[in-house]
């Protein structure tokens, strides 16, 4: 059976997107090239810009990557001693952190005899943002305060910057 | 016969993309590896003797352990000089710390085991103390106090672990914990959670030597 060229062409163009495809997701977005060092557990991804409404709060939704097989605790541990996940605004920030909507996290179960239910979140996990801003071009300065654990030890906590670039009009 | 040759470009672009994201998904997948395998930068992946999966240690294992001095719950300095003559597991944890909440119960019941023959536990917390704001203080002593009577730790818990982490090897992750024996050598060193099996003959090995 002969292939008409056509058809040949389109599925080696599907191919490519496939491929093309693949290799955007081969690296975690957010990640420098190199391998972070092993502090680097929770990565920023986006958005590096955004467009806000002059003057009212604005919803952003900002997403994380959490590195494969560590968790950090969800905005709401499961025990009071546990640091919970939490955003808030630099001091110099140029624009105001109103409220942050937490996701809830995803039950963990560690150890046994009895086991530790921990609520984490886990590999990606996004946050809602309401920022207020002049008009104008500002750098939003947030940070995300985290504290992570792989199934057997966990890190001291951590604080990343969360920085982006808003044009509110 | 153009359209043969766009084909035959598209087809090895194809496989040249393919080829290159498999090369760095590899290279991603070994630099993660490396980035675990050295979660606590100064330890090390080494054989078990005994033929066990292999273990993180210390490079502190074989020296002499830090000499430190810092205050327990109780407001009572305490060094580990003060313990010479015995055998001493070091327990770095803290309050924040799950895998912690796990072992803790079995260091305890083999403290109780091994106490007639010269074992001592001491808890060392690694939270994190404000000592520039005196309220604090107090609210964070009271916050590790009340955790270590959940969990009935009986052994002393000294506070500020932090002062001598980089003298214990960085102490990136809890819970770390030296094994000590009479001569004041670490022996042995486990990082993170293991077993009660596993620190039994740690703490077995600190009294035979």
């Amino acid at each position: 059976m002969r292939i008409p060229m056509r058809t040949m062409t389109a599925i080696v163009a599907l191919m490519l997107l496939a491929a093309a495809s693949a290799a955007a997701q081969s690296t975690i977005p957010g990640w420098s090239e190199k391998a972070p060092t092993h502090k680097q557990v929770v990565a920023f991804v986006a958005p590096a810009t955004a467009t806000v409404t002059a003057g009212k709060p604005t919803e952003l939704e900002l997403r994380f990557s959490i590195r494969e097989g560590m968790h950090i605790n969800a905005h709401t541990p499961s025990y009071p001693e546990l640091i919970p996940t939490t955003l808030s605004a630099d001091d110099d920030s140029e624009a105001e952190l109103t409220e942050t909507k937490y996701p809830d996290g995803t039950d963990l179960m560690l150890g046994s005899n009895p086991p530790e239910k921990l609520n984490v979140y886990t590999t990606e996990f996004l946050l809602y943002a309401h920022v207020r801003a002049k008009a104008g071009l500002h750098t939003l300065k947030l940070k995300l305060r985290y504290q992570a654990c792989t199934m057997s030890a966990c890190m001291p906590p951590r604080t990343i910057p969360v920085t982006i670039e808003l044009i509110a009009k | 016969m153009k359209q043969k040759i766009l084909v035959a470009i598209l087809l090895l672009a194809t496989l040249g993309l393919m080829l290159w994201t498999g090369w760095s998904n590899f290279v991603y997948r070994k630099q993660a590896a490396e980035v675990q395998a050295k979660t606590i930068t100064v330890s090390e992946l080494v054989a078990d003797p005994a033929g066990g999966p292999p273990q993180l240690t210390s490079p502190l294992a074989g020296k002499a352990a830090p000499a430190f001095t810092l205050e327990d719950l109780n407001g009572k300095r305490i060094s580990l000089s003060d313990l010479k003559g015995k055998v001493v597991v070091l327990n770095f944890w803290a309050t924040w710390c799950a895998p912690c909440k796990i072992e803790t119960p079995w260091i305890i019941e083999l403290r109780n085991k091994y106490a007639s023959q010269g074992l001592e536990v001491i808890a060392v917390s690694m939270d994190d103390i404000d000592y520039g704001d005196k309220g604090k203080v107090a609210q964070e002593k009271q916050s590790i106090a009340r955790v270590a009577a959940q969990l009935h730790i009986p052994y002393p818990v000294l506070l500020n672990g932090d002062s001598i982490s980089n003298q214990y090897g960085g102490l990136d992750a809890m819970p770390s914990t030296f094994f000590i024996n009479r001569k004041g050598v670490i022996v042995a060193t486990q990082i993170g959670l293991s077993t009660k099996d596993d620190l039994e003959a740690k703490i077995k090995k600190a009294l035979a030597q």
